[in-house]
């Protein structure tokens, strides 16, 4: 039995002695008493700390071994494995998995998304009752049996947010480039810009938002770097209330780099501000997607304002590697760019809005996946990092569920909303260009009052089985589909992801490769 | 540059408690949080 969810990285315990006696070996905890029996066989493993993970576990519910990160194991005298009786789960599914060292049989629990890999061996024990005590209760802190005595496992996880804490401030309309796909409403021939009683009312909105610690306020438009004054005095406003709240706050920006200016530099410098761009590889890659009215490809212009950027000294914080007909064939060529670039990116598909709609340039079924499969087997090869590696392992390998946009319910009027130049209110940003999806205006209510609305509360209640396909999908619990992206597509957030069957691959690929690095 | 590496491999950090009624595994680091849309990762610390 084999899983990295909810697995830790042992050690052997301290207060463990060990006694032998006619080819057993007792481990005996020192301090509370309590002890094992091993083979000769299984001693020699945990001597020479050959164990997997599920075999350490065995000895961490006895006290025996220890998490090397955290020592806050806490163990009732009440609590007795050998007590305990388990059961299969109704809620368990199962699906075989080829790997390159065997057949698996993969339990998965698909509302936590929980997975253990058996054996061949580990199958028919399971399906005759024969597994040991502590191999079902590994089973069973994951979801993927029950008990008899209605013991309950109790996860304690941080949940959706209640409350925006991030604000995506379209500070103008205008844009300098004409990108094939963007999903905004925006463009050379617009260029509204926010008014100072959008950003009063904004600010206001979101330093007196109830729970929330940390602000973030988030430039972006159209194009943010083409009203660099707007954003100084967008920030200058914070500066100037912000004594009177409670409240951390941060900036950032996500900028195409055509326009950097020193007063930009000066700006990011003078405040912090963390700078994100948007890039999609190399030149003949970028030039075919982020154009400008002319549909001239940007990149050398692109590139210069990088450069400038880091002549004055400014830390690009990531990049936003948009995935379609353009790159989506070259991989190993976008890793090994933006290892080059020193850029740490996030490549991810084309949703399925705006400009996309009429240039259709996003992936085809299977094309995403593997183009990430080729990134993950370079993973160990760069030196920066691929933020859609972390997002899709975490999801994967953990109980973790951070990305606002791989969980239900996603972050849509949770974590985040989106404000336009004229104080329109969206619940994600992806729908900025999208009228019906208004749910208010800054000058006339505040963001917490807006997301109580009845419509609202049901966006933001969006779950799996509100959904045909993921209600019944074996990867519900490690997934999510793109609200708008599922909007644009199909004209309802109430659908399935456009790239579903990419991300079913990618989460079967990474069960593949975790048992594979882990054999 | 000061580049954060970020590895998921193993849950850091869970708290278990393990009683005859109730088990209960919980996750006391400050985590994260990200968003897809133009933006990378926010709050990533």
């Amino acid at each position: 039995m084999r899983s990295p969810w909810l697995s830790r990285e042992y050690e052997k315990n301290k207060n463990v002695v060990v006694e032998e006696k006619d080819n057993k070996y007792i481990l005996k905890n020192n301090t509370t008493n309590k002890s094992l029996e091993l083979t000769k066989e299984e001693y020699e493993k945990y001597d020479k700390e050959l164990f997997n993970e599920i075999e350490w576990e065995r000895l961490y519910f006895y006290g025996l071994a220890s998490d090397r990160n955290c020592e806050d194991l806490e163990i009732d005298s009440s609590f007795d494995i050998s007590e305990m009786s388990f059961k299969k789960s109704d809620i368990v599914k199962s699906f075989p998995l080829k790997t390159k060292y065997g057949m698996y049989t993969i339990l998965i629990n698909p509302e936590l998304g929980s997975w253990m890999a058996l054996t061949d061996d580990d199958l028919k024990r399971y399906n005759d009752n024969k597994l040991s005590k502590s191999e079902w209760m590994s089973l069973f802190i994951r979801g993927l049996a029950e008990e008899e005595s209605n013991t309950k496992v109790e996860f304690e996880f941080p949940e959706p947010a209640e409350y925006p804490s991030v604000v995506v401030v379209n500070i103008t309309t205008g844009c300098n480039l004409r990108c094939k796909y963007c999903f905004a409403d925006c463009g050379p021939f617009k260029g509204e810009n926010m008014t100072e009683d959008v950003m009063d009312a904004t600010i206001e909105s979101m330093l007196s938002m109830p729970k929330v610690k940390v602000i973030t306020f988030e430039f972006q438009g159209g194009e943010a770097s083409t009203n660099v004054p707007g954003v100084r005095k967008f920030i200058e406003k914070v500066e100037a209330v912000k004594p009177k709240y409670d409240k951390l706050v941060k900036y950032r920006t996500e900028i195409n780099c055509v326009s950097v200016t020193d007063e930009l530099i000066d700006l990011v410098k003078e405040y912090n501000i963390s700078v994100g761009v948007s890039l999609d590889g190399p030149k003949e890659m970028t030039d075919q997607s982020r154009v400008d009215i002319n549909g001239v490809g940007a990149y050398d212009r692109i590139y210069k304002g990088i450069e400038k950027l880091r002549a004055g000294g400014i830390y690009i914080d990531g990049a936003v590697c948009t995935i379609g007909q353009h790159n989506v064939h070259y991989p190993k060529e976008l890793m090994k760019y933006f290892d080059q670039m020193g850029i740490s990116f996030k490549p991810r598909p084309v949703n399925i809005l705006g400009r996309e709609k009429e240039n259709n340039i996003t992936t085809k079924p299977g094309e995403w996946a593997e183009c990430f499969k080729e990134m993950h087997k370079m993973k160990n090869d760069v030196d920066i990092e691929n933020f859609s590696m972390h997002i899709f392992e975490e999801n994967v390998y953990t109980p973790i569920r951070d990305y606002i946009c791989l969980r239900y319910p996603c972050g849509a009027a949770r974590e985040l909303v989106s404000v336009n130049p004229n104080g329109d209110v969206f619940p994600c940003d992806g729908f900025k260009g999208e009228k019906a999806f208004v749910i208010g205006n800054v000058l006339n209510e505040k963001v917490a009052d807006m997301i109580q609305k009845p419509e609202v509360v049901k966006l933001r209640s969006r779950i799996a089985k509100d959904i045909e396909k993921c209600s019944t999908c074996l990867f519900r619990g490690m997934c999510c589909s793109c609200c708008y992206s599922a909007y644009g597509k199909f004209g309802s957030i109430y659908r399935e992801d456009p790239h579903c069957s990419d991300k079913r691959q990618i989460y079967i690929y990474l069960m593949q490769a975790w048992l594979e690095e882990n054999n | 540059m000061n580049k954060t590496r970020q590895k998921n491999d193993i849950v850091k950090n869970l708290k278990t408690k393990l009683s005859k009624k109730e088990i209960k595994i919980s996750f006391g680091k400050k985590i994260g949080l990200g968003y897809d849309g133009c933006g990378t990762h926010t709050h990533k610390d």
